[in-house]
């Protein structure tokens, strides 16, 4: 009897001390129903849903964050918005992590007659340009024209930052926070940024939306 | 027949093979097992056991000879002690560019048939007690009453030796049985707070004594207990551990207050296969010594060691003994010791395994666990239980749902390991990454239910970031608040801060 010590049977093993065939399996694995997910399913398993960390493959709990990468409870659940009247609206897109190398994103501040439309670069810093501040030059999107001093954005607020094919939102310690869809950012901890999110630095109110060439 | 002597089953081929398959078996087994070609400590200690099995069943006349005393001994014995179950986190890997990682978890699980919850096994101990100045007051207060409840607890079959150190060690009662309840109980009340720590003293005292009368069938065992540091002697304390855990002693730690170094008492737990815990009020004291003792007694297998031997491409990460008793395991040293098998409860370990990039489609195997033990009440000593673990390597895996039991056995670890890392940050000096690895592990036991210990998380988080600093209290906390995470159920009932100081794990709200 050939005994191959890595057949298909080692998997469930009740072994036994006088089971000498330790490749003698009791059940035959069932396996799940194949669903052929392709490529996308290795970017889900291994990028954070919640911080954008790079994970190996095999990793059920992000090793930055702490967030479950596996099972159903993998998808983050973001808080739907009320009362977002806009043609975006319904936007087979909403939700999606996905920002390639084309496109470019649409932030509609509210109350803001016109959005604004930019392609970002690498890193995007957020803030209100202060004419006594030196650091106005590093601002890649100066809010004071949107009522930034009376809404509490600080002058370096929070960046939005590209990876390989995601945004993330970063708090960069601003006095007034940075909520995503409500949620409170913990400074310097990035978050994605999906398409149709819920921005506010301090009480100034965005939305940002992916717009794709 | 005693099993450990089973050579077919280290071989793990039947007795009725042919010389042919035996070999064949040796030659596998050997490549992935080899010194030169697999640098695990484990491979090292399962390749002996293979070649000396060999050696006998590889030469036709040996194994004649050991088949025909093998056939006096008698049948052997067809239900096991214990099962050890191994489930790896997939069953299917997919083929990758980089590395991979896969969690496997081993659990042994007694077998209830035998009605092994009844018996109590015959302790051994020596109860190590610090009555240093600091000791003073409460804490040497309820020691005394919880070592008298012990004292009563124990029969005329157990023996108990009472050592207490400070500067110097006094065996107050030397090794023997339990006859003269009331003078022991006596002579535990004179003890008096005074001098400073030093804890070699006190556990080689401690040892020696065990020493005298230590039995296989015995469980042989150290409670040390203690608020401080020592001075120095941290190394020869060590050392000693391992000494003792060759001559099968386990010792086990209580750390009260937050005086006492944690890394050190883990370090000395985990040697020999005992546990580390920590008591953060006096009052606490009186149950945590009761429950030990009651449960070193309900041991119905000791000397539980494991040896992981994974293929020679296949790292070890890291290991985590689960249950009883979550305690990081050392990998330094092969086979790890876990102490003792109760009959009621499982024993497991999860650890994570790094797999190489450019797997090929087919079956590979993994890793080869071997689990030693003996069994106390049957004479079986050394006894075996061997598997062999493998995976399939596929180019489209199916998608898994990953096994429930090691989803929630991981999330509770990430939980310990982040306040480890966010220690391990401040080490570096990096206040900013330290205050947000808090804040994340505040936010994840938040939404685990686990209000007060995520009150503790950021208010650790706020010290940090305002002061560079952990608090004793505040670490001790969330090192052993997360660790108790892992020893109860999946519905976890919220551990409260204050349930560190009975020791009980609540599994009703």
């Amino acid at each position: 009897m050939q005994v191959e010590n890595w057949s298909r049977t080692c998997w469930w093993r009740e072994s036994e001390p006088d089971n000498h065939g330790t490749t003698i399996s009791k059940e035959e694995p069932a396996l799940a129903p194949s669903i052929f997910c392709g490529a996308f399913a290795h970017t889900i398993m291994n990028t954070c849903p919640y911080c954008a960390h790079s994970n190996m493959e095999g990793i059920f709990y992000c090793e930055e964050c702490g967030q479950i990468l596996v099972g159903e409870r993998a998808t983050l659940a973001t808080n739907k918005l009320v009362g977002v009247t806009s043609e975006l609206v319904g936007r087979n897109t909403w939700g999606t992590a996905r920002f390639g190398r084309q496109a470019s994103i649409i932030i509609h501040i509210r109350d803001a007659a016109e959005p604004l439309i930019l392609q970002p670069k690498e890193e995007m810093i957020l803030g209100r340009a202060d004419r006594n501040s030196p650091t106005a030059s590093n601002l890649s999107l100066d809010l004071t024209p949107f009522g930034a001093q009376e809404k509490g954005v600080s002058r370096i607020h929070a960046a939005i930052r590209r990876g390989e094919d995601t945004l993330t939102l970063v708090d960069l310690g601003s006095v007034n926070g940075t909520h995503l869809n409500g949620q409170r950012l913990i400074p310097n901890q990035p978050r994605v940024l999906r398409d149709g999110d819920e921005v506010r630095l301090g009480k100034l109110v965005c939305h940002v939306y992916f717009k794709y060439q | 027949m005693n099993n450990a002597q089973d050579l077919y089953a280290i071989l793990g081929v039947s007795p009725s093979a042919s010389l042919e398959d035996i070999r064949s078996t040796y030659r596998n087994l050997a490549r992935r097992l080899h010194p030169d070609s697999n640098p695990s400590q484990g491979a090292a200690v399962q390749f002996r056991e293979i070649a000396a099995a060999y050696e006998v069943l590889g030469d036709a006349v040996a194994r004649d000879r050991y088949d025909a005393r093998r056939q006096q001994s008698g049948p052997l014995e067809n239900k096991p002690y214990f099962t050890l179950r191994v489930t790896p986190s997939k069953r299917v890997i997919p083929i990758l560019n980089e590395a991979q990682v896969l969690y496997v978890l081993a659990e042994l699980l007694p077998d209830r048939s035998r009605g092994m919850q009844q018996l109590e096994s015959q302790l051994n101990l020596a109860i190590v007690v610090d009555h240093s100045l600091s000791m003073k007051g409460p804490r040497l207060e309820r020691v005394k009453v919880a070592t008298h409840q012990i004292i009563d607890q124990l029969t005329n079959k157990d023996r108990l030796a009472i050592v207490t150190f400070s500067d110097r060690a006094e065996v107050l009662v030397p090794s023997a049985l339990v006859t003269d309840k009331p003078g022991l109980k006596a002579k535990v009340t004179m003890t008096q707070a005074n001098g400073a720590t030093e804890m070699f003293q006190g556990l080689e005292a401690g040892y020696k004594e065990v020493l005298r009368n230590v039995s296989r069938n015995l469980v042989n065992h150290i409670i040390l207990i203690t608020d401080g540091r020592t001075y120095g002697d941290e190394p020869q304390c060590l050392a000693l551990a391992d000494r003792a855990a060759q001559d099968g002693i386990g010792i086990s730690a209580m750390g009260i207050g937050e005086e006492w170094n944690d890394v050190f008492l883990d370090q000395l737990a985990s040697r020999t296969g005992g546990t580390s815990e920590y008591i953060n009020s006096p009052n606490a004291v009186v149950r945590f010594l009761n429950d030990k003792v009651r449960t070193l007694g309900q041991a119905f297998a000791e000397r539980v060691s494991v040896s992981l031997a994974p293929d020679p491409d296949i790292k070890i990460e890291s290991a985590f003994r689960l249950m009883p008793n979550p305690q990081p395991v050392s990998l330094t040293t092969d086979p790890i010791l876990i102490g003792q098998l109760q009959a009621t409860s499982t024993a497991s370990l999860i650890m994570q395994l790094q797999i190489p990039p450019g797997q090929k489609p087919g079956f590979r195997s993994l890793i080869r666990i071997n689990v030693m033990a003996d069994i106390l009440r049957e004479q079986m000593l050394g006894y075996r239980v061997i598997a062999d673990t493998s995976v399939e390597v596929s180019a489209q895996p199916p998608v898994e749902e990953p096994p429930l039991v090691i989803l929630d056995a991981l999330g509770k670890l990430t939980l310990y390991r982040m306040q480890e890392k966010a220690g391990e940050a401040l080490a570096r000096g990096d206040v900013q990454e330290a205050t947000r690895r808090l804040e994340n592990l505040a936010t994840r036991l938040l939404s685990a239910g686990q209000e007060e210990l995520a009150n503790a998380a950021m208010a650790e988080a706020r010290r940090v970031s305002q002061t560079n600093m952990l608090s004793e209290e505040g670490h001790k906390t969330l090192k052993y608040g997360t660790r108790l995470l892992l020893a109860a159920n999946a519905n976890t009932a919220p551990v409260r801060t204050s349930s560190l100081q009975t020791g009980s794990i609540s599994t009703d709200s």
